[in-house]
């Protein structure tokens, strides 16, 4: 999480906007809040803070699994992620139900599952994503056997399978949540790393420029928040160069050791 | 670690910023632990100060070891070793290195078996794991990954076993809260810690085109900060060049 506090927020946010007295603390959360969602979007970082996994089983007669507000709220039991609540602790807050994105779906033959999902002996299938335009043209089934969905498509908040997912079976959904937003806790903190707080002034210091109609110094901040966003190099992107480096001293270890 | 206080930061800071009034002390600690932050991260620096090392053992039941908030920075369920210390809050969670096996030794804290076997698992997308059956009953993994802040592995590990894991942290030091206070990096960083809170300053003050200079003189200072890892690993080559070219015939190597 964050370091810096709402409190700390509107401060500096403030200062940022030449000390403007006249804004309020309702303008300065609209302009954090508007950059901290504009920031947690995966399209531009996806941040492990807020990867989610959801669970729905089966009711053996629809391939349709709905992934609105509505469904997720009455899933709150369903969805799980270790930066939202302790391992064990299946109740997210409310305000973490609002869909980003789906990272994947893959369908398990096993009903009672929990947080977070152990695995073993439960056969799983990877299920494959689709475009909707595929997904128009196929003619959905129920076979009423387990194993047989083998692709999914993402069609306005719902996904749709291409068989009916089964009562013995459960979708296993890897997701993007949006974190809660900044409201009346001054104490509260992002969610995500600290070295967002600064991308996040930037952000909200680009906004307000712009809603005091100060569209240079909102060009600048801009700019700044770009930056700062295509500076961020993301930790997998640092843990796959490390996969790289291991493989290639592995192989060339194996190499050597197969030439002696 | 630093020579400067974080009172000395903020007067440095300052002076840089034309000695500007208008800056809180509030405001100028906030663009030091920008800056600070900024520089601890592992894609800007691997900095040896933010190395973690975690020793967990298996239960034998669960293909997957919780890496989370509560387990790790909070020191509850891991032994961690950082710079030699055993810290009870070793900072927070940044980005993996490695993680070994240790074979048949139940290790649960610091120091390591030196005569453990040792299997170093092979790290892997979340999407390939997922086309991994996961067989009942304990067997040895060979491979992990990781999704939110949970590692999942390709087996139950075997309760006889345990696992060394290597990460990038950035210590809860990073908040500089006392103006007594110093980083935890060498001294050399300290210079580069001002730059970039100068730049975040000049762009508060709306002065861009300083800021801008502020920034390339930051990035350049990383650029050219001593990577001691790789002036080790120079060490190495040329080490193993030299081994080498002993063992070539006709070299001292090969003499007798």
């Amino acid at each position: 999480m964050g370091i810096l506090t709402q409190a700390d927020f509107r401060d500096t946010i403030r200062f940022h906007l030449n000390s403007n007295k006249a804004l309020t603390v309702t303008e300065l959360d609209r302009f954090l809040n508007q950059a901290y969602t504009h920031v947690c979007m995966p399209q531009l970082y996806q941040h492990r803070e807020l990867r989610f996994e959801y669970l729905r089983v089966g009711d053996g007669a629809s391939n349709i699994l709905d992934i609105d507000d509505a469904q997720l709220g009455t899933d709150v039991a369903k969805l799980w992620n270790s930066h939202a609540q302790a391992v064990g602790d299946d109740v997210p807050l409310a305000a973490d139900m609002r869909l980003l994105s789906v990272e994947s779906v893959t369908v398990l033959d096993a009903t009672d599952i929990t947080h977070p999902v152990p695995l073993a002996g439960i056969t799983r299938y990877p299920v494959r994503p689709i475009d909707h335009e595929h997904e128009a043209s196929q003619t959905h089934t129920d076979t009423g056997a387990a194993s047989v969905i083998s692709t999914y498509a993402i069609v306005g908040r719902q996904i749709i399978l291409d068989t009916v997912l089964e009562a013995t079976q459960t979708a296993w959904v890897r997701l993007y949540l949006e974190p809660p937003k900044f409201v009346a806790t001054t104490t509260d903190t992002t969610r995500i790393n600290s070295y967002w707080d600064d991308v996040i002034v930037c952000g909200a210091a680009w906004k307000g420029s712009r809603y005091l109609s100060r569209f240079q110094q909102a060009e600048g901040f801009k700019q700044e928040f770009a930056g700062l966003i295509r500076d961020a190099v993301d930790y997998e992107s640092l843990e796959a160069r490390g996969r790289q480096v291991r493989f290639d001293v592995e192989d060339r270890s194996n190499q050597t050791r197969g030439s002696r | 670690m630093g020579d400067m206080t974080r009172a000395e930061f903020r007067d440095a800071v300052r002076f840089h910023l034309d000695d500007k009034q208008s800056l809180s002390t509030a405001e100028l600690n906030r663009y030091i632990n920008m800056a600070y932050i900024h520089v601890a991260q592992p894609h800007i620096y691997q900095h040896r100060e933010f190395l973690v090392e975690t020793v967990e053992v298996f239960g034998g039941t669960l293909e997957n070891i919780p890496f989370t908030e509560t387990t790790i920075e909070d020191g509850a369920s891991f032994d961690h070793l950082v710079n030699g210390a055993s810290p009870t809050d070793p900072g927070k969670f940044l980005s993996l290195i490695s993680i070994t096996l240790i074979e048949g030794s139940v290790v649960a804290t610091f120091p390591l078996l030196a005569t453990a076997s040792r299997k170093p698992l092979r790290p892997i997308s979340p999407w390939e794991w997922e086309g991994i059956q996961i067989p009942s009953g304990t067997v040895r993994p060979s491979f992990y990954t990781m999704w939110d802040r949970i590692i999942y592995f390709d087996t139950i590990p075997p309760a006889t076993d345990s696992c060394l894991i290597r990460w990038w942290g950035e210590p809860r030091v990073a908040d500089f809260n006392d103006d007594a206070e110093v980083t935890v990096l060498p001294s050399m960083w300290d210079d580069t810690i001002i730059v970039g809170a100068v730049w975040r300053g000049w762009r508060a003050l709306g002065e861009f085109g300083k800021a801008s200079l502020a920034k390339d003189e930051f990035m350049r200072l990383i650029r050219e900060g001593p990577d001691y890892m790789g002036v080790e690993a120079r060490h190495r080559m040329a080490r193993h060049s030299v081994e080498e070219f002993g063992s070539m015939p006709n070299s001292v190597g090969s003499r007798g």
